[in-house]
């Protein structure tokens, strides 16, 4: 329960910092997305119908902190992050047997390339709702691989720093086993 | 599938699809006190940013003093630490003076609000300001500067508000070029940097040939946005196919916005 209440404290808490911290010019000037990782981790770190409610809570937060409606509308609906994240954090969570067997690392990259999946995501929706596909230059690369790069770079932290909270079973099944 | 995920899967799909399916007022509602919800972290965030960037600059101040200054005595150094601190003051107090100058001479009546966040998504622009509708602020409503026009209010929360930015790809505005008979819309980019931003403004004649440093002026068609706000002006004019196009240098330094006003009337 702690380490839950944790994952989503972090979650919100690395979502309203990230709009403190300047895009790295590093990275193309990408924003940072740091909240994807604790979801990531919550992902492996938890059963599947948690995995599920934090999804939800990440998909819901993250529409209604980002979307603005132009002239009483939204472009992408509300809610629509939830199945994008749902779906992303369900394939990471087939990653769990990894995770408690100890290989972070796999989880560590997956995280960057997940995060930048979410960021592609958004960019066809936002090219679907505008009827208008921009080609993929670099910069785009950029804008949609250097929040992947950053995520990546995040999560050895976020997962060293978590992975303590979780009951010791849950983190090594074969040394007391099963769900934590 | 155990029987407890397949319930699990089943209220999750059911629960997203309801709110996909809700009807936008509702979405900006929930968004509002959503926002509101946060107004407090964010406030706090930002006056940390704030006093976090003035450690730094202080540190630099001393870094810099020990290293061109060494041979000078501790005194010396206080002395410009004063200096420095000091001339921060003044610059800030030269542009809150400003602002305050121009909300007393600017003919609408004008509510002053502090950027609190920037969006870090990757293709939207916009910001959060720490007024709401206690201010008098509602959706819709223009955002500018004592330079010019920053963008408009999107989803207002009780003390917080959302402010979508002029270089943002949706934030159509109706525009006019200062001394030519060109009139056009005035958008910014999916791709726009957060630091310098260029907007684009379109459908003008073919043959308009607008010259480098043309002023482009809000033509307050549409009602949103007042006419006569600036808007930018022009760096590079393109003959296109079937119109023109020109890329223009905001007005309004949008990466580096601190004060801004919302408009939220004319004054009587």
């Amino acid at each position: 329960m702690i380490a839950f209440l944790t994952v989503v404290c972090g979650m919100l808490a690395s979502m309203l910092a990230q709009d403190f911290l300047p895009a790295p010019a590093a990275l193309g000037g990408a924003g940072l997305l740091l909240f994807p990782v604790f979801l990531f981790f919550g992902a492996v770190a938890f059963p599947y119908p948690v995995v599920l409610v934090l999804a939800f809570a990440a998909g819901l937060s993250w529409d209604l902190y980002t979307l603005p409606p132009v002239d009483g509308a939204f472009e992408i609906r509300p809610g629509t992050s939830i199945l994008i994240y749902g779906l992303l954090a369900t394939v990471m969570h087939g990653f769990r047997p990894l995770f408690l067997r100890g290989r972070w690392p796999v989880h560590w990259i997956l995280c960057g390339v997940f995060t930048s999946l979410a960021v592609l995501a958004e960019f066809l929706l936002v090219g679907y709702a505008r009827q208008s596909f921009i080609p993929f230059t670099p910069a785009v690369w950029w804008r949609i691989l250097g929040p992947g790069i950053a995520a990546a770079a995040a999560a050895p932290v976020v997962f060293l720093l978590l992975a303590p909270l979780l009951p010791r079973r849950g983190r090594h099944p074969a040394r007391g086993g099963g769900e934590p | 599938m155990k029987r407890a995920t397949f319930v699990a899967v089943a209220i999750f799909l059911v629960i997203a699809a309801g709110l996909l399916l809700a009807a936008p007022r509702f979405a900006q509602r929930m968004q509002a006190g959503f926002l509101g919800a946060l107004s407090p972290f964010l406030r706090t965030g930002s006056s940390l940013q704030v006093k976090i960037a003035a450690f730094t600059r202080s540190l630099k101040t001393l870094q810099e003093l020990e290293t061109e200054n060494a041979a000078l005595a501790t005194e010396n150094r206080q002395l410009k630490a004063t200096y420095q601190l000091l001339k921060d003051l003044e610059a800030e107090n030269g542009r809150l003076r400003g602002a305050l100058g121009y909300r007393e001479r600017s003919k609408f009546r004008l509510v002053p609000a502090r950027i609190l966040s920037r969006d870090s998504g990757s293709w939207w622009r916009s910001v959060k300001i720490d007024r709401g509708f206690d201010e008098g602020i509602e959706s819709d409503m223009p955002v500018i500067t004592d330079q010019g026009l920053v963008g408009k209010t999107t989803t207002v929360g009780r003390d917080l508000s959302m402010v979508l930015l002029l270089s943002d790809e949706s934030c159509k505005v109706a525009a006019l070029v200062e001394g030519f008979p060109e009139r056009g819309i005035v958008t910014g980019e999916r791709l726009a940097s957060q630091l310098e931003p260029v907007l684009q403004l379109s459908f003008l004649s073919k043959d308009a040939a607008l010259p480098p440093g043309a002023r482009v002026l809000t033509s307050g068609a549409g009602g949103v946005f007042p006419d006569g706000i600036p808007i930018g002006t022009v760096k590079e004019f393109q003959k296109r196919e079937l119109d023109g196009r020109a890329t223009l240098r905001p007005a309004v330094d949008l990466g580096r916005l601190q004060e801004v006003f919302v408009i939220v009337g004319r004054k009587q």
